[in-house]
């Protein structure tokens, strides 16, 4: 069993979801019991997995062509300018 | 030697890469750095550093997501440079913290922290929960924004962080605990109010 100082030391160097899953399920098992770190550890594994949710929906959002940001054209055509004069020295 | 030349992965023309990933790219860049120009101009820069390492494409992953990988590390760069900017200035109430019994005995502020006023993982399936989380962590205060968005975000490590910032791992600890405190207050306030605005 981790003490609460492991715990805490081992949220603050990793991701909750990037531990090895034996470390996650003795973590989780200790913020579940204790009553000294429990409720504040289990914000810092509610904001871990937050984020990671987050991720994975703004990837969806990334992906969508219904989202509304996008690159001006001006942009566009100078940024293919841009990648062809590259290109073009890159073969010399 | 002859067989490497055929061995190597299709990839698609740079000519072709502002109309396949141009919009994809720039997206990533403004959900990150919030602005237009910066975001193009991380786009631009990220094509052109394509094309010089084209040469060290595997293929092993798809063109797309390996130019997102080279984009991040200029975002990366981008936050970085934000932070050189400012001084990170510790107060006494962090000092207080640091030296407080809850933290050296167990690494926490406090055993009885502020409640969430909505269960978070309810809302996983929500769209528009998304959405508020993320203007709820553009609203955080500098540096904790900064500190918040390498580490939960763009996955940075606690050393290559404090050593961008110039603090110790405690101090990192500190403002971490202050960045969730003040977005959980921010989602309380925009997810649990958003009806009444």
């Amino acid at each position: 069993m981790f003490t609460c100082k492991q715990v805490s030391n081992l949220l603050n160097q990793k991701n909750f979801q990037d531990l090895p899953s034996w470390k996650q399920v003795l973590v989780k098992m200790h913020v579940k019991c204790c009553i000294f770190c429990g409720k504040y550890n289990t914000q810092v594994i509610d904001t871990h997995e937050m984020c990671r949710e987050l991720i994975k929906n703004e990837e969806k959002t990334h992906d969508s062509d219904s989202c509304d940001v996008c690159l001006e054209e001006d942009n566009k055509a100078a940024m293919k300018e841009k990648i062809r004069q590259s290109t073009e020295s890159a073969q010399l | 030697m002859a067989n490497v030349e055929t061995e190597k992965p299709n990839i698609t023309p740079p000519s072709q890469w502002v109309d396949l990933y141009g919009d994809y790219l720039y997206r990533y860049a403004m959900s990150r750095l919030k602005n237009p120009e910066v975001a193009a101009d991380c786009v631009q820069d990220t094509f052109l550093a394509g094309i010089k390492a084209l040469d060290r494409f595997d293929g092993r992953l798809d063109i797309k997501y390996w130019l997102r990988g080279i984009m991040r590390n200029k975002i990366i760069d981008q936050i970085r440079k934000s932070i050189k900017i400012q001084t990170v200035n510790i107060d006494k109430e962090d000092e207080a913290l640091m030296e407080s019994f809850w933290f050296k005995y167990s690494g926490i502020a406090t055993t009885n922290p502020d409640p969430w006023e909505f269960n978070p993982r309810k809302q996983f399936d929500n769209k528009e929960f998304w959405v508020v989380f993320r203007k709820c962590i553009d609203q955080l205060k500098e540096p904790l924004k900064q500190a918040f968005v390498l580490k939960m975000l763009e996955d940075q490590t606690t050393e290559e962080i404090c050593k961008e910032m110039d603090i110790t791992p405690n101090y990192l600890w500190v403002i971490l605990h202050r960045a969730r405190e003040q977005l959980r207050g921010l989602l309380n306030e925009n997810w649990i109010n958003k009806d009444s605005k």
